[in-house]
């Protein structure tokens, strides 16, 4: 406590900002200076976060305030929850970089690239640690402009469409966004993130606009976390580069979304007013399609990565379904979902450019027997996808252990039903990859097999494995006070007396 | 907790380490499995580890006694034979057996919900791998049947699970047998642990997936990996809590009468063999629903288990040898007699257990069904020695394994009947009434055996699977008539909406002064609208 001031969350979205800068003035050229930067940024993040859950843990608060305009304040704060995610984003963060290192290697545009990549985990960092909704917002839309970049990274007619799509939805739905959270301004004045929720019904305004400002944020968020119409632009994204797909599918911007859901629901409206206003029936049923459709999606693609994008759009939207329902149990399944999704599908994600890059295989046809050429990569993704599908002993199968026993807790049967359904596509469009993988006959040759050096190799390969153990060991030692598991349960006591 | 039941559950993850060095391939599978036998004799206990998933714990107890001597009995020679049986992929072969190992041993000893549900999923899907070992198209066919029911299966568990589990939460589950539970959980847990135990029409996998294996992997997967469904159900689906006891001894009997009809007129070895596993699962299905009802006591269905599955294990064996070998086919015809349950032969033992089971369900007619299905048994096993001398694949001489394997099968019950007391009553009329299904069984095969020779193999593998797979194809084929995604749920099309031509339209509509003029007017209306 002494050694950090009242401004760490500040910091933590300090240094990846200053970080990006520092990228952008090095310039292309200094390589080293590049790669130094970019892991100390990280690695600093990292112990930042560290000391933060120690500091939180005994009871410590963090909480930095500044007026914007009258009645209009900057709030950044750590509480248990931003720690759940900013900690998963810092350590994600941290592999990732190492990863893109390899993977852009004698790429062009390096530097724009870390810069802006540095920037999207300030606006991250940002979001996990703010305090009200105005804070969120700016962050949100700044994360927005700071992925775009990214995406379009290539410059290919392909990417550039891509990224045209991204932008447009993302825009339209900060613009729902923006139109609620000035309404509910208008009504409540400004007000801080607090568990348990806003008593709305204290101040002016009826059920009806609270309805409407409910339904005009989710939807601005659905865009960001993906919930089916809006989740158009997520598989359309996936041309970025690997390291990017990885961190917007895990961390970054779908996971925004579906945190700010989670804001909203606990911080904002409270969970017991959102169900009184009958709105929790609407996010769950909503979920419960999103999570089938895009799970029926998954199985027609033919490209690995477009089929871990709709698989993404179909897994992110159980953070959303145990947000809505009512009890600590669900609640429990879907906040450490947050933390478990990302762990598994950045591994995947790592995997699928792995596959592109070292063998050139980008179709799922043509993952015959790579098992045997790259163990490494293949035990990673064997292990992320029998984690998406929900089997013990990897992470996804706690989440949807809560889930489930959550769901029949508060007498919605259904929820179970959605679930064991999504866990069958889940198998029927992982198992035959794996299927392919390890059993399957090794062809003459990979569509583009190349020779990397030892350095690039373990850059590539060292990634993935480390985040597929990590999620075994979620899974394995979920008991642990400090596993995923166990801190969301201490943050969820507080939401629910 | 005392050292054993780690050692047990720790080793075949240390064989797993240990085929790094080829030269240990062999001593690991044959080391890997052999504490299990210890913790069959070993003191009752329970551990937790209360930090491990949900909340690990471990037991030993009388319900997986039986089953922990089988499998370690089991996987210890069929490992040692699969050294001398299994030529190609050695190393793959060694690794995903010690994980199946590993399931199988976590699923028997686990004593919580979500750890037994580890071990069955773990020995599920890596037992794929031992099924397609061969990576024949056949074997890749059969790969996927399996899978695609044990996954149908797996669906049904965790959907009774999870109802366990949100009302008795995941603890230690020795409870469970005496508390009510909704019908409906118990349904289906017990229709999903059937798809493993084969009963019929869930067994469709079983003459497809055992036979295409190498003959030590069919070995356990028709001697030990189906009775883990069988422990399942015992842990799960507390008494009295399936309704009319009637309905499921049907089945039973229905599936041990099935196995042996369509494995009658099947001219493989190992085929006929599974359809005998059908069957006999059928008659420990039968065992289930007594214990179910609160007639009998779960120690006589685990000597039914434990005789079956040691014999099944040295018939399998036998099935990787040539048939020309008189040893052999000595070796081969002691197993079978005991699977039949001939007088004084563990199967005698164990069919007297479980008559005396069913006895208290009050129906002659079962006991006569049971009879007969031990006569069509007898019948059944004579094709299968028929097809036996006719073997011309293999190796030559009987692997030790093989012979201890079916010296174990002979001995072993009766060591077990000594050291624990089943209730079995031994007298001349036992022995009587083992004799005369025997030897009808044996004048029925006799009548049969021209016709059966004369027409190998109508049934196509896996009988009922053409019926599933074309509803299947059907199903596919009508997808054409789906719109290619749902219109409704389209994503829009943003980015089209906002082309450049349409802002500049947008723009030039907005720059005409009409519009304009109109646009201020309703603003000017609004705001004296809202004054009122």
């Amino acid at each position: 406590m002494t050694l950090l001031g009242q401004a760490t969350p500040l910091y933590m979205a300090l240094i990846s900002f200053a970080a990006g800068v520092l990228l952008f003035v090095l310039g292309e050229r200094r390589q080293r200076a590049r790669i130094v930067v970019n892991l100390v940024a990280a690695a600093l993040n990292l112990i930042l976060v560290v000391l933060a859950i120690q500091a939180v843990r005994g009871g410590a608060e963090f909480l930095w305030r500044m007026p914007l305009l009258p009645r209009l304040d900057l709030v950044l704060r750590l509480d248990a929850l931003s720690l759940l995610f900013s900690t998963l984003s810092a350590t994600l963060w941290l592999v990732t970089t190492i990863y893109a290192i390899g993977y852009l290697e004698r790429s062009p545009q390096r530097a724009r690239f870390f810069g802006f990549f540095s920037l999207c985990v300030a606006s991250t960092m940002g979001i996990t640690t703010a305090g009200n909704l105005f804070t969120f917002y700016v962050f949100y839309e700044m994360l927005t402009l700071a992925t775009w970049p990214l995406v379009v990274h290539r410059g290919t007619p392909d990417s550039l469409a891509g990224g045209r799509a991204y932008l447009c939805y993302t825009l339209f739905g900060s613009a729902l966004f923006l139109a609620g959270l000035v309404w509910l301004h208008a009504l409540t004045g400004p007000q801080d993130f607090i568990a348990r929720g806003v008593v709305l019904s204290d101040f002016p305004g009826d059920p009806t606009a609270h309805r409407i400002i409910f339904l005009l944020m989710l939807a601005g968020l659905g865009v960001k976390a993906a919930l089916v119409p809006l989740h158009g632009w997520l598989p359309r994204a996936m041309v970025a580069p690997a390291p990017v797909s990885a961190l917007l599918h895990a961390v970054a911007v779908v996971k925004a979304g579906a945190f700010g859901i989670v804001r909203l629901v606990y911080d904002v409206y409270g969970s017991e007013y959102v169900h009184a206003l009958g709105m929790a029936d609407v996010l769950a049923a909503w979920a419960a399609t999103t999570i089938i459709y895009g799970s029926l999606l998954a199985l027609r693609q033919d490209n690995l990565k477009k089929r871990l994008a709709y698989s993404t759009v179909s897994q992110v939207s159980y953070i959303a379904l145990g947000t809505a329902l009512a009890g600590p149990i669900g609640t429990v399944g879907g906040l450490v979902h947050l933390v478990h999704q990302g762990l598994l599908k950045i591994t995947l994600f790592f995997c699928a450019g792995n596959y592109a890059e070292m063998l050139g295989v980008k179709k799922i046809v043509d993952l015959d027997g790579v098992g045997r050429h790259m163990p490494w990569t293949s035990s990673a993704f064997t292990l992320g996808a029998l984690g998406m599908i929900g089997l013990p002993p990897m992470a996804g199968f706690i989440s949807k252990w809560y889930l489930g026993v959550g769901a029949l807790t508060v007498g919605q049967p259904w929820v179970v039903a959605v679930l064991i359904a999504s866990t069958l596509l889940n198998a029927a469009y992982f198992l035959p990859l794996l299927q392919r993988m390890w059993f399957a006959k090794e062809p003459e040759a990979f569509p583009q097999a190349k020779q990397m050096a030892l350095s690039t190799r373990l850059a590539l390969v060292g990634p993935p494995v480390v985040t597929a153990l990590l999620a075994l060991l979620a899974g394995v030692l979920a008991g642990f006070e400090l596993s995923p598991l166990g801190w969301v349960k201490g943050l969820v006591a507080e939401r629910y007396e | 907790m005392n050292g054993v039941l780690g050692i047990t559950l720790l080793l075949p993850l240390i064989g797993i380490l240990a085929l790094l060095s080829p030269r240990l391939r062999r001593p690991a599978l044959i080391l890997s499995p052999l504490p299990l036998i210890v913790c069959a004799v070993a003191e009752a206990e329970i551990a937790v580890f209360p930090r491990s998933l949900l909340g690990s714990s471990f037991a030993i107890d009388e319900l997986n006694r039986p089953l922990l001597l089988l499998a370690g009995i089991g996987w210890c020679v069929s490992g040692w034979c699969a050294g001398a049986l299994v030529h190609h992929r050695r190393g793959s072969f060694s690794l995903l057996w010690l994980l199946t190992l590993a399931g199988q041993v976590t699923a028997l000893l686990s004593a919580d919900l979500a750890t037994f549900y580890l071990g069955y999923v773990l020995m599920t899907v890596a037992s794929y791998g031992l099924v397609v070992h061969e990576r024949t198209a056949a074997a890749y066919h059969a790969g996927r049947v399996y899978m695609a029911l044990a996954l149908f299966g797996e669906a049904l568990i965790l959907t009774g699970l999870l109802s366990l589990g949100f009302q008795y939460g995941n603890l230690h589950f020795a409870g469970f047998a005496s508390q009510p539970q909704p019908g409906a959980a118990s349904v289906l847990l017990v229709v999903g642990f059937a798809v493993k135990l084969g009963i019929v029409p869930l067994h469709f996998w079983l003459p497809l997936a055992h036979p295409v294996a190498p003959a030590p992997a069919s070995a356990v997967l028709s001697g030990v990996l189906v009775k883990a469904g069988l422990l399942g159900m015992m842990r799960f689906v507390p008494a009295h809590s399936l309704g009319p006891i009637e309905l499921w001894l049907g089945l039973g009997l229905f599936s041990a009468a099935y196995g042996v009809v369509l494995g009658l007129l099947q001219s493989r070895l190992k085929t006929t063999l599974a359809y005998s596993t059908i069957s006999q699962m059928g008659l420990a299905f039968m065992g289930f629903a007594a214990v179910q009802a609160g007639a009998a006591a779960p120690a006589a269905l685990g000597l039914f288990v434990l005789h079956h599955g040691l014999n099944k294990i040295s018939l399998f064996l036998a099935a990787g040898h040539r048939g020309s070998h008189r040893a052999g086919q000595l070796w081969f015809l002691l197993s079978a007699a005991a699977l039949a349950g001939l007088p004084l032969t563990s199967g005698m033992l164990a069919k007297t257990a479980l008559k005396s089971a069913l006895g208290k369900v009050d129906a002659d007619a079962w006991l006569l069904g049971l009879s007969l299905s031990s006569a069509l048994t007898t019948t059944l096993l004579l094709h299968a020695f028929n097809l036996a001398r006719a073997q011309t694949k293999g190796r030559d001489t009987p692997h030790p394994a093989w012979v201890v394997s079916s010296l174990a099968g002979l001995l072993v019950p009766w060591a077990w009947l000594s050291w624990h007391q089943v209730s079995v009553k031994l007298s001349v009329v036992t022995v009587l009434d083992a004799l005369w299904p025997a030897l009808l069984g044996a004048v029925v095969y006799g009548a049969l055996k021209r016709p059966l020779a004369h027409s190998p193999h109508k049934v196509p593998d896996g009988d009922i699977l053409f019926v599933v797979e074309r509803a299947a194809a059907r199903a596919w084929s009508m997808r054409r008539y789906f719109p290619r995604r749902f219109r409704m749920l389209r994503p829009p099309h943003l980015e089209r909406l906002l082309t450049a031509e349409r802002i500049k339209g947008v723009e030039l509509a907005f720059s005409r002064t009409s519009v304009l003029g109109l646009l201020l007017l309703s603003l000017l209306l609004g705001l004296w609208l809202s004054k009122f």
